[in-house]
């Protein structure tokens, strides 16, 4: 933890919205830079904002704005600051946990004055980069996002100054220089104050340079002047501080007059157009419509009137001396429990369910895939790890690819998408599943060195398949694990696809497994088929086995056999990939012997065809469904292919089926295997792979050997047979899951696998000399 | 197609993470905009010497060289860097100095004295830089040597003359274009040792401008105590 430095007053203007400022004070008890006090300046307020308050007594200190003007809220927390920097967060965001490590380190510099970092909104369904090193002009035209410093140097607009500037929710000033020039103007009730004042220091001669890093990660919460996801927003407000804005910086840097006007009238007829799109949405009434209209008009002539003969509204000289001359020390914000209080999430406020015996980490979980957009597999598994991890107490970032650089908080975890980016590796741009794969695993890479200097991130956890995190094991800068899933040429070999490019993505994957400070495997098979196919010496004290997990289904859900029920068909079910590693043509050849023995039942098949990448359909033509109707056409009545279905749709599947069948042929564990027994359904797999370590023969089901139709079959028809042993089954199933395969025990296990890790690591640096190793910060 | 072999790729990957050390400022998104050129005239390379017999051995020496240079600039680089933030710090202490120059005196009365960092002057071989940068300093030239078998022997040669003028050929063009790299680098470097120079003169003159500001310190309370 860092020692000495500036303070820091932290400045939270607030009116109307306790739940989130609450989510922002419970945050703030992470951060690494503990020389900080918290200064809240409470508006006109109507909920319990004061009450959520009291609960930090002592520890920030609450002032008082009685007008819903936000340049004076800030001004009065400008005033009541003792640090010796000012720093701006909105109360609806949350901060990187290293913000103010990050802020300490840029004003280090004695000549800069001004900084901020970037700001994402982070709603799973609006996310994006919301702000970053932005310019703006004397004419209050701006760009916001830019993806680097040469971006934009000469933007298109009539302005003739642009400037840097930061977004009022992550800024910091030296406290000094903006009480010199004054502080905020208060003409600016909402909207452009903070642009304003940076011009003006500016002028005065400061340093302003906003970063690309100590990012804020915003949460737009509805206030009296808008309404989140709606078209109602006193957007007059905003004409009216744009107006303003355009007249005082336009004449003083010289824009000529027609500009101003002209851009003065652009803002009125955006908002013009913007209203009446809105009414023909039917978003709002037609009274509203001209109450808006008609408010564009006041805020016009208000802007203009007070741009052009009022004086600024700035601080009193007297009363910014006083402030200058008050010699006081912060109130700190953080106490001794501060560090041992889990994460929150940032969205709904939503604490961790258990209480952490010992601190909690920050983990990074590598995913390609990832849900809302993508729910299978791996980014499954991802899901619950990260959902398990916020439970018990632990931060988690979730790395994954996506279209479009952005970073949402979805149920416990920080998602961050990365997107494509291929221009590195160009020399092996020939084979194309490690060119992409390289360049994935370098983004990967540079998004994790951001995490670790910004979020204080303390390890990264990989999946084996197309390693991930091969570079960022390389690069050395932070301990990073290995989950084995299955691995690449076990896919191949399968697939009887042998190239040179395959050949390489199966050495990368080794040398991650080679580079990784441990592996982490779902079962001993896994382990075992690792090591064969690699070739690999893995000692005893390199893995952990850490069998998966999922989210139990409530009692009131699980569906047990009834043996009294009235006849009716028997349902089974298949869940998976049409593929041959899937077994489906096992199963195919078994069906028409279960039917011949137990005519009432009815076979359900979930899942995609897959025979235009497995090979079936270059051999045969034909993909899996048409293969069964054209070789076994006259069971086809009995047999549905559903295709892929949604997640609430297999659920039901699960809950509505007498027995499931998945005769893979190999499967590193079969997560498939616990959503069945989940709903005390019994289970028929085969000895393959991890699947014996998950289902218990003759007890929560049955195995049989793969590739072993006649066997399957009869073990259908065995079980079929018997009501009580379907239910029995079904029952043992449930239990075995509750015992040793949830979610939160999974959470568990992995957490202690990466404090092992830690630990090692941290024994490690101890004997290096400094700076070949690295260490949590802070620990 | 074939002969890649996994040492290759991990030598790949860390010097893209040398790359990557770069800080992200301004001369460091111009670095990475040569760098990208480099890569893709690399991949346009080996493309072209695909098949060409010694031409791959060649291509890999002569980027090499570039990446030796590409690290010289991150250097150089970084050493600017520093010395930005020195120069900023320095100005402000004379600002400072200038404004207080009568009041700067520690707990026991005695006047502080400013120590100046001094900075040791980069030792870059500026002519090496010019060497690198001309254009025949990628002359390759090639020996055919005599075969002495009989009867075929002239066949032979006559076909290895054909070959090497082959090769010739296909490393004209790369000797061209890694010239035109080596240029850009070179010009680079040439900035910022000019710039490194400039810096230097204002800092002897900073210095200069101190020293003058504590003998006017000294005379003061020399006077100050007669």
């Amino acid at each position: 933890m860092t020692t000495g430095g500036p303070t820091f007053s932290l400045i939270v203007n607030t009116t109307d919205r306790a739940g989130p400022l609450q989510t922002l004070l419970h945050a703030l008890e992470h951060q690494s830079y503990p020389h900080f006090e918290v200064v809240i300046v409470v508006g006109p307020t109507r909920d319990n904002t004061l009450e959520v308050l009291s609960a930090y007594e002592g520890r920030v200190r609450v002032l008082r704005c009685p007008a819903a003007n936000l340049s004076r809220s800030r001004n009065i927390g400008l005033l009541g600051a003792r640090g010796d920097i000012v720093a701006y967060i909105d109360d609806d965001a949350v901060p990187c946990q290293r913000w103010l490590e990050q802020l300490a380190k840029l004003f280090e510099d004695p000549l800069l004055t001004g900084t901020g970092g970037a700001v994402y909104m982070i709603y799973p369904q609006e996310s994006r980069v919301q702000h970053r090193i932005g310019v703006m002009s004397s004419l209050f035209e701006h760009k916001d996002v830019r993806a680097s410093w040469l971006e934009y140097l000469a933007p298109p607009g009539m302005g003739c100054r642009w400037a840097a500037r930061m977004m009022g929710t992550n800024m910091a000033f030296r406290r000094q220089a903006v009480l010199e020039v004054g502080g905020f103007d208060e003409f600016f009730v909402y909207i452009g104050e903070e642009t304003d004042l940076i011009l003006r220091m500016i002028d005065a001669g400061y340093l302003i340079h906003p970063v690309m890093e100590a990012p804020v990660y915003h949460i737009p919460a509805s206030s009296r002047h808008r309404r989140m996801f709606s078209a109602y927003g006193k957007w007059w407000l905003q004409t009216r501080s744009g107006v303003y804005f355009a007249i005082k910086n336009g004449l003083k840097a010289g824009d000529p007059v027609r500009h101003i006007v002209l851009r003065c009238l652009h803002l009125v007829h955006g908002h013009w157009i913007g209203y009446g799109q809105y009414r023909r949405e039917r978003k709002i009434t037609w009274a509203q419509l001209w109450v808006m209209r008609l408010g564009e008009l006041y805020a016009v002539a208000v802007g203009a009137l007070a741009g052009l003969f009022a004086k600024r509204r700035l601080l009193d000289r007297n009363v910014v001396q006083s402030s200058m001359n008050a010699e006081a020390p912060i109130l700190r914000f953080q106490n001794d429990h501060s560090g041992a209080q889990g994460p929150v999430d940032p969205i709904g406020g939503r604490l961790p369910l258990r209480e952490l015996p010992a601190p909690p980490l920050r983990l990074c979980l590598l995913s390609g895939q990832y849900p809302p957009e993508h729910y299978d597999g791996i980014g499954r598994l991802t899901h619950l790890m990260a959902r398990g991890l916020f439970e018990l107490g632990h931060t988690v970032h979730v790395v994954t690819r996506g279209d479009t650089e952005r970073i949402m908080f979805y149920d416990g975890a920080y998602v961050h998408h990365i997107p494509p980016c291929n221009d590195r590796y160009s020399a092996y741009r020939r084979f194309p599943n490690l060119f992409y794969a390289l360049n994935y695993s370098h983004a990967v890479y540079e998004k994790v060195r951001r995490l670790v200097m910004n979020d204080g991130v303390h390890l990264v956890d990989s999946p084996l398949w197309q390693f991930e995190g091969l570079v960022t094991a390389v690069s050395g800068i932070i301990p990073t694990v290995v989950r084995l899933v299955t691995a690449f040429p076990q896919v191949t070999e399968l697939q009887r696809e042998h190239s040179e490019d395959t050949r390489l993505v199966a050495e990368m994957e080794r040398m991650l497994i080679e580079r990784a400070d441990r592996v982490l495997p779902n079962t001993y098979a896994t382990l075992e088929s690792v090591r064969d196919m690699y070739r690999l010496e893995i000692a005893a004290d390199r893995y952990t086995v850490v069998p998966y997990g999922i989210v139990p289904a409530a009692d009131e859900a699980i569906r047990p056999f009834d043996p009294r029920r009235a006849e009716g068909p028997l349902t089974v079910l298949f869940v998976g990939r049409l593929e041959k590693r899937k077994g489906i043509l096992d199963l195919f050849q078994a069906i028409p012997a279960v039917l011949q023995a137990v005519p009432e039942t009815k076979f359900i098949m979930a899942g995609r065809d897959n025979s235009e990448h497995d090979g079936f359909l270059r051999q045969t033509g034909m993909n899996y469904p048409a293969y069964f109707l054209q070789r076994y056409g006259r069971y086809a009545s009995r047999v549905e292919f559903r295709g892929q279905v949604s997640d609430e749709e297999l659920q039901s599947l699960y809950q509505s089926c007498d027995l499931f069948v998945a005769p893979s042929l190999y499967e590193s564990f079969g997560l498939i295997y616990l959503e069945a027994m989940n709903y005390a359904k019994p289970v028929i797999g085969c000895y393959a792979g991890g699947v014996p370590e998950v289902v218990e023969n003759g007890i929560t089901g049955l195995l049989v050997d793969p590739g072993a139709p006649h066997a399957l079959a009869e073990a259908m028809v065995s079980l079929l047979r018997s009501p009580a042993r379907l239910r029995e089954m079904g029952l043992a199933g449930r239990q075995r899951l509750l015992d040793k395969f949830t979610y939160i025990r999974m959470a568990r296990d992995f957490e202690q696998a990466y404090r092992a890790v830690l630990q090692r690591s941290a024994e490690r640096a101890r004997v290096l000399p400094q700076g070949q190793q690295w260490l949590p910060a802070g620990e | 197609m074939g002969g890649v072999t996994a040492e290759e790729v991990l030598q790949s990957i860390e010097f893209e993470l040398l790359q990557g050390a770069v800080s992200h400022d301004d001369l460091g998104a111009g670095i990475q905009t040569a760098r990208e050129y480099q890569n893709r005239v690399r991949a346009e390379l080996l493309e072209l010497a695909h098949g060409v017999p010694g031409s791959r051995e060649l291509v890999i020496r002569l980027f090499q060289i570039n990446e030796m240079l590409l690290t010289l600039v991150q250097e150089l680089n970084a050493a600017l860097h520093a010395l930005q933030v020195e120069m900023r710090k320095m100005a402000r202490v004379v600002q400072v100095r200038a404004k207080y120059e009568s009041t700067v005196t520690d707990a026991t009365g005695e006047s502080v004295s400013f120590e100046v960092p001094s900075f040791p002057p980069m030792a870059i071989p500026s002519s090496d830089v010019q060497r690198a940068m001309r254009s025949d300093a990628l002359h390759i030239a090639f020996d055919v040597r005599s075969v002495a078998v009989p009867i075929v022997g002239g066949w032979i040669r006559r076909l290895k003359f054909a070959l090497h003028n082959l090769v010739m050929f296909y490393l004209r063009q790369l000797a061209q274009k890694q010239a035109a790299v080596n240029r850009t680098y070179g010009e680079w470097i040439m900035y910022l040792i000019e710039t490194s120079e400039r810096q230097q003169i204002q800092i002897d003159l900073l210095r200069a401008q101190v020293a003058s500001l504590q003998a006017r310190l000294g005379e003061a309370d020399g006077a100050h105590q007669v």
